[in-house]
């Protein structure tokens, strides 16, 4: 299909920059700011959409594998529910046309057997599942401030790979 | 400090209330869901503004006339605009700045509250003075307030920031001079009696309980029940940590609640704080609270050694001894900590959650502002992991 949509956005990209900011009104504080938040979110947006697909990808496997290598639940019958719950959450999302999506379903699930591991599970198996959600969200929270690294909030930006380097799995 | 989970092993389970929030926050909160359906939020313009200052200065018995209105910049949560005023007004209302809410903002907070508070603190520490408040929006459909303009700046002229002031970097000098302002403005609000300040419509934590605690989580958490849009399960994992570790507050005393650098104006020439602004998130709880909001990475800058400065300006260490000296409070290093997984809690609650929500559904008058700042959900949530890491390893 033609125009690429990364064209499509980089023409509208230049057109505002160019064109379109220049003759903002600069008495017109709301709309000056407005102008930067807009460019800066379209040029991450050129930047991430020929990656959206794998970056959701990359998430979505890690967090299915974490669920896969949970230990068996142990507790009352809010905790055992959760599970039932979170097992089905993952076996919809064979082939999933939509990673996203499936993502956040898979992790609604999970914090469902979180919050239930508190209320009634047995504490040796809370605190594996806490780690191991621990260490999953560690993991997430690096690929989201790679991802998001040019909204220019970083903390440490140094510190982190390109968005192009994390999607690849560097 | 005792813990909710020391408490629990002499107490049954139902001693924690889930439900127990203030009233008045959880009144507006849940107007707001109702509000949202009424649709995408246009921004006001500067006529519609002096029109509808007119309505409230007839309704209000005010003898003046509102004229120059215009739009201010800055504002993630509300619209302001500054105009100025003619008419039989004292001269501390000779220009004025209208605080009005759109439709849905990063956070859902009460004018009648800010405008009791400004009252409450007026002389104690500089703020804006309050000309008058609509907390219902009846004059022009949203709440709103209507204060003295105070001059000043958010950040030296010299130095770029980021929306609400964050990122501004202070020079030695200034840094120096507004430090101990800083954190002496700090422990004045602390000292306010807050029960003889007619705060009307706050409720006060009692004191050698969890119920500071309980009521700040309580209120984030059912923020995310009703507007949380994406999964983030390390939401849920801090949120079962803090019901576990919710910590006795002796003392409550009257907190800021967003006690940092974008939030308060200063005279460069005189190095001078001349207002603390955006007092919507004052509430009564644990002083570790406002404390412990200066660690939030978001709110300053590491020096080349790696040290961090609160809004560049001075370390946590200096922050947590001058506050003591002044107060002669003791910081204790476990409620502290909790108070810095509330403050990640709740910061992530507001990006992630209300921030995405009001984008989403376009009821702000910064939709685009609010999808942006929902990026910062990345680095709050680093710093929400390695709070917890100590705590689950």
């Amino acid at each position: 299909m033609t125009p690429d949509p990364i064209i499509r956005l980089a023409s509208v990209v230049q057109t505002l920059e160019h064109v379109v900011v220049p003759a903002v009104d600069s008495g017109n504080l709301l709309a000056v700011e407005q102008c930067g938040v807009v460019l800066a979110q379209l040029r991450m947006l050129e930047r991430h959409m020929p990656l959206i697909g794998a970056y959701h990808a990359l998430c979505l496997t890690d967090l299915l594998g974490v669920v896969a290598a949970l230990p068996p639940v142990e507790g009352g019958p809010a905790a055992v529910m959760a599970r039932r719950e979170l097992a089905e959450a993952c076996a919809q999302v064979d082939d999933p046309a939509d990673p996203r999506l499936a993502f956040h379903r898979v992790g609604r699930a999970l914090e469902g057997l979180v919050r239930a591991m508190a209320q009634d599970g047995e504490p040796a198996v809370q605190r594996a599942i806490d780690a191991a959600v621990l260490a999953f969200s560690i993991r997430q929270a690096r690929r989201a401030r790679s991802w998001f690294q040019d909204a220019g909030f970083d903390h440490d930006p140094d510190s982190l790979p390109t968005v192009e380097a994390m999607v690849a799995g560097n | 400090m005792q813990t909710q989970a020391q408490r629990l092993a002499q107490e049954p389970v139902a001693a924690i209330d889930r439900d127990a929030i203030e009233p008045r926050l959880l009144e507006i909160l849940l107007a707001k869901q109702e509000r949202r359906k009424l649709g995408p939020y246009i921004p006001r313009t500067a006529p519609d503004i002096a029109e509808g200052l007119s309505v409230l200065f007839a309704r209000e018995g005010i003898a003046a006339q509102a004229r120059g209105v215009r739009r201010m910049g800055g504002g993630a949560s509300k619209e302001q605009f500054v105009f100025d005023v003619e008419g039989e007004i004292d001269p501390a209302f000779a220009r004025c700045v209208l605080r009005m809410d759109p439709r849905e903002g990063i956070i859902e907070t009460c004018r009648r509250r800010e405008a009791q508070v400004l009252r409450a603190v007026a002389g104690v520490v500089p703020v804006p003075p309050v000309l008058t408040e609509d907390g219902d929006g009846e004059t022009m459909g949203q709440p709103l307030m209507v204060t003295g303009f105070v001059g000043g700046v958010t950040k030296p002229s010299d130095s770029g920031a980021g929306p609400s002031g964050l990122k501004a970097r202070f020079g030695e000098s200034l840094g120096a001079a507004l430090t101990s302002q800083f954190i002496g403005h700090l422990a004045a609000i602390h000292a306010v009696d807050y029960r003889a300040a007619g705060l009307d419509d706050f409720a006060i934590p009692r004191p050698e309980t969890t119920d500071a605690a309980l009521w700040q989580v309580n209120y984030w958490t059912r923020v995310r029940a009703l507007e949380e849009t994406d999964s983030l399960p390390l939401l849920t994992l801090a949120e079962t940590w803090l019901y576990d570790h919710l910590p006795v507050c002796e003392q409550p005393v009257l907190l800021h609640g967003d006690y940092r650098v974008g939030n308060f104006l200063f005279d460069e020439d005189r190095q001078e704080i001349t207002a603390l602004l955006d007092w919507e998130l004052t509430h009564i709880g644990d002083f570790h609270e406002d404390l412990a909001y200066s660690f939030e990475p978001l709110f300053g800058h590491r020096d080349a050694d790696g040290v961090f400065h609160v809004g560049s300006m001075f370390t946590t260490e200096h922050l947590i001894s001058r506050y003591e000296a002044l107060t002669g409070r003791t910081v204790n290093p476990a409620t502290l900590h909790w108070y810095r997984v509330l403050t990640s809690y709740k910061l992530i609650a507001m990006n992630h959650c209300s921030s995405i929500i009001a984008a989403r559904d376009g009821t702000n008058h910064q939709n685009a502002l609010l999808a942006f700042l929902a990026s910062c959900t990345a680095g709050m949530s680093d710093t929400l992991c390695e709070l917890l890491s100590g705590e689950m390893a």
